[in-house]
This record gives structure tokens, C-alpha cells and sequence, in this order.
């Protein structure tokens, strides 16, 4: 594979020799898939070789994510991000409210039910009904408000919809970032994973080595998918910090001084179900997993 | 060209970080009443907005290019084809947008649309790499030589960056490839 990625680079470069290059024009004719391949590369080659490009593209992504909040009435006088935090604001004001007022409510039922309510059911409650109707009432404060319902967006079709229920199908975006070599170059793990049947539940034990250079107090974020590309990566099973446990008696690994780490998850978790999951290794505040490796659970 | 407008296509030529999110906090709200008007929500109004940056990016790069509307105008176009284009790949019968905008086509500008959403496919993918990986095919791709790569990011030598250059871009050609919207431009043919 290697081979065939530069020999293409070489091909697109006008790096090849004439009779290579006839030779390769020539494989090129009768393998629809190779002649794919090249323009792939070429195609990559087109896109990323403007680095001011590049460069832009990094800016937009940066600003654009902190206009991150979903806008349910953005008027267009102020400046947009104010106007959220002055609705969030407001929201979790009335819901502080909401809350303290309910308690007291509540409060209130519970130390002065009898003449309050009694005043109000006299005629036909005993007191196993006095009861429900405590219940009923609170049951009848209104909910609070969400910020999603404000905002209805006609449906649209979304890809994930499309694909497969099947727990054991395999995810193809995962599946695309599991990879035994070396990812990163600084952290190379070495993990294994194992869904262990207890009583109270599935125990999901993902263990192994990290080899890295000297970790300074830093920490990774581990997070467990199933196959569902709905989601992933917005909707996780189980999301753990690790603290990595410098292995004792390390020997700087190789050049570099790197030193081996240890590593554990372990967590159970109620009713999983048979399927193919996924798990990924982040570095705190960055959105590119280290690591990606997969387990099944049997049925 | 209008001074403001001047004022935003320099911003996307250079880079100018502060115009730029200016121009995020005077628009994005627009584009956004625009895309959830239409069937869209909040995340598509940012993608469709920045893929249209980069659609005027291109097109002021072009010799001849001049504004000959105001900003807006522009922006608003550009945002207007590309969200009626994916709405249309949805969709087997004609899709008519609600404009709240008086609306005027904007020239030249059909196909970078068409480019731009290819770019975002390979985009999308190159996003998920590492940052290493990022940074070393970004070198890659600008055509750095393998050596001053190797000084740029710390390698330890030339075969080890080859090495990895070429586990990045397998990776990156794996990533674009298991995309849906790869099969869909590829049966589309070329």
C-alpha cells in the first residue's frame, strides 16, 4: 500500500521517469479501480495544497464555534451572543424561582395540609384522598421551559436514518479510525477490552499501556459508543476520565525518554445489550480522538 | 465596491480573524433566520455559512473579480445555493426556498458550490486526523520537503516522516472513503 501512495504522488508530481510513466498510464487504462484511487489523491492533493486556505478554514472553524448556542430569536440589533446569554440568564432565573416556589409549595402542603386543604375538599374527602390530591397537585405545575421546544425545525431527513439497527453492524466512521499503528506521535496505546457478565450488570474493563513522553498531571477523557452512527459523536454510553498511572520501575522507552503509563476503566453498566461498541481516547479540551479501538458483547 | 464590502473580502483574503468574527456576529443571525426557514437548523445555518466563505474566498481570488453588489447580497446568494443544493439531494421533486431576502443570482458562482461541497467531504475527514497528523499533511500538501518537515515538527528523520505521511494519508483516504457522500459523488461520476 505504501508502494502503490507513492508511486500515485510520484505519477501526480511529474516525478516518474517516461517509461515508468507510460507503464503506469498504461495499468492506469485497464484498472478502473487505480485510475479511482489517483483521482482520490489528486482530488486531496487539490484541496489541501492552499495552505492560506488552510489557514482560513481553521480560523472560520475557531470562530465558528463560539457562536455554539442554539438561537431560538436572535434580533438582529444586538450582538448575537449577548442575546443567548441574556436568555439563558433569564431562563435559569425563572427556573431558580420556579424551584424555590415549589418547595415552598410543597412545603407549605406538607406542615399546613390538613386546614388548607380542608378548606378547600371539605365536603367529600377523607384523608386517604387529601392525599392523591397532593399528589395531583404537584403533578400540575407547569413544567419548565425548554429551550429545544421553543424552537420547532421541520424535520429533515437525516443520513443516520438510513443505516442499518443491527447491534453488530460495524460503524464505518469508527471502523475508518481503528488502527493498531501508531496515531498520534506522542501517545501510543496499547489497550485491550472486555465486557465481564456480573450480577449487577455488564462490566466493561478496558486496560493496557500508554507509552508517552513525561504526562504532567495531564488527563484523558474516555468515552464508550455503541454502533448506532446516530450517535456518534454526540450521544456516548459512558464517558470516564483516566488518570494514567506511571508504570514503576519505568525505563525511558526508546529515544525520546518516553515512559509507559498504565491505564483502566472499569465500569459496569446495566442492561447492555448484545452488540459491537466502540471506545475513544481523548486528551482533555481537544476534539481528536488518540485512540479508537472496539468490543463486542455476545448474545 | 462599497467600503464595508471591501472591508470583508480583504478579511477573508487575509485571514483577519477580528473582521471575521465581526462579520459572523453582523450575519450569521441572518443566514441562520434563513436555513431554519427553510427546513434547517442552527448547525446547518454555521456549515452552510462557512462553506460559503470559503466559496467567496475563491471566487475574490480570481483576477477580474470585483463586488459589483453589496456584501450582503453576496453572502446571502452564495448561502442561498448551497443550502438549496443539499436540500435538493434530499429531495425528488423541486425544492422552493422562502426567501427573506430580495434575492438576486449571483454569477459564476454554481460550480465552487459544487467544488465546495466536495472540499467539505474531504474537509470533514481531514478533522477527525490527529493534530500530528493534521500538521504534517498540511506540510505534505503544500508541497514542504520531507526534510524541512522533519525540522518543522521534531521527527526524528526523513524515513520516519515518510513513514507517518503515509499512515496519515491512508488514514484521511479511509475516513473520506467510509463518507456517504463519497458513494454519492462517485456514482454522480466526474
Amino acid at each position: 500500500m505504501e508502494e502503490l501512495y507513492n508511486k500515485i504522488e510520484d505519477y501526480l508530481a511529474g516525478d516518474m521517469s517516461a517509461a515508468d510513466k507510460e507503464a503506469f498510464e498504461q495499468a492506469l487504462q485497464k484498472d478502473p479501480e487505480l485510475l479511482a484511487e489517483v483521482n482520490l489523491h489528486r482530488q486531496l492533493q487539490a484541496t489541501f495544497s492552499d495552505s492560506q486556505e488552510m489557514a482560513l478554514r481553521q480560523s472560520l472553524k475557531e470562530i465558528s464555534a463560539d457562536f455554539s448556542i442554539e438561537s431560538t430569536t436572535p434580533p438582529a440589533t444586538k450582538p448575537f451572543y449577548q442575546n443567548i446569554w441574556f436568555y439563558l440568564g433569564l431562563l435559569a432565573t425563572l427556573l431558580v424561582i420556579y424551584l424555590i416556589s415549589r418547595n415552598q409549595n410543597l412545603s407549605n402542603i406538607q406542615q399546613e395540609d390538613t386546614p388548607t386543604l380542608d378548606t378547600l375538599l371539605q365536603e367529600d374527602l377523607d384523608t386517604s384522598n387529601t392525599l392523591s390530591t397532593i399528589d395531583s397537585v404537584e403533578e400540575s405545575i407547569p413544567e419548565e421551559p425548554s429551550i429545544e421546544e421553543a424552537s420547532p425545525t421541520p424535520p429533515i431527513p437525516n443520513r443516520a436514518d438510513e443505516t442499518t439497527r443491527d447491534p453488530f453492524a460495524t460503524n464505518s466512521v469508527l471502523e475508518a479510525l481503528l488502527d493498531p499503528e501508531v496515531w498520534s506521535f506522542q501517545y501510543d496505546f496499547d489497550l485491550n477490552a472486555n465486557v465481564i457478565e456480573l450480577d449487577e450488570g455488564s462490566n466493561i474493563v478496558i486496560d493496557g499501556e500508554l507509552t508517552s513522553t513525561e504526562l504532567e498531571g495531564e488527563q484523558f477523557t474516555i468515552v464508550v459508543f455503541d454502533n448506532q452512527s446516530q450517535n456518534y459523536p454526540s450521544s456516548p454510553l459512558l464517558r470516564q476520565i483516566l488518570r494514567p498511572r506511571e508504570i514503576e520501575d519505568n525505563q525511558p522507552v526508546a529515544f525520546g525518554g518516553k515512559l509507559r503509563y498504565s491505564i483502566l476503566l472499569d465500569e459496569i453498566i446495566k442492561d447492555l445489550e448484545p452488540g459491537l461498541y466502540y471506545y475513544q481516547v481523548y486528551m482533555e479540551s481537544e476534539a481528536e480522538p488518540l485512540h479508537t479501538g472496539s468490543f463486542r458483547k455476545s448474545s | 465596491m462599497s467600503k464595508k464590502g471591501k472591508h470583508y473580502i480583504d478579511a477573508i483574503l487575509q485571514n483577519d480573524t477580528r473582521a471575521l468574527r465581526a462579520m459572523y456576529q453582523e450575519y450569521l443571525p441572518r443566514i441562520s433566520n434563513f436555513i431554519r426557514k427553510n427546513g434547517g437548523r442552527e448547525a446547518d445555518a454555521k456549515d452552510v455559512f462557512q462553506e460559503a466563505l470559503i466559496v467567496i474566498y475563491k471566487k475574490s481570488q480570481a483576477p477580474d473579480f470585483t463586488l459589483t453588489s453589496n456584501f450582503y447580497t453576496l453572502l446571502y446568494g452564495v448561502c442561498r445555493n448551497i443550502w438549496g443544493n443539499q436540500l435538493q439531494k434530499k429531495s425528488r421533486t423541486e425544492v422552493t426556498l422562502l426567501d427573506d431576502y430580495k434575492y438576486t443570482s449571483v454569477p459564476g458562482v454554481n460550480e465552487l458550490v459544487e467544488q465546495a461541497e466536495e472540499d467539505k467531504l474531504f474537509w470533514d475527514a481531514f478533522q477527525q486526523l490527529g493534530k500530528d497528523c493534521q500538521k504534517l499533511l498540511q506540510l505534505f500538501f503544500a508541497k514542504v520537503k520531507m526534510a524541512e518537515i522533519v525540522q518543522k515538527l521534531g521527527l526524528s528523520s526523513v524515513s520516519y516522516a515518510k513513514k507517518k505521511k503515509f499512515q496519515c494519508k491512508e488514514r484521511l483516504v479511509k475516513l473520506v472513503k467510509a463518507d456517504q457522500r463519497f458513494a454519492e459523488l462517485s456514482q454522480k461520476g466526474r
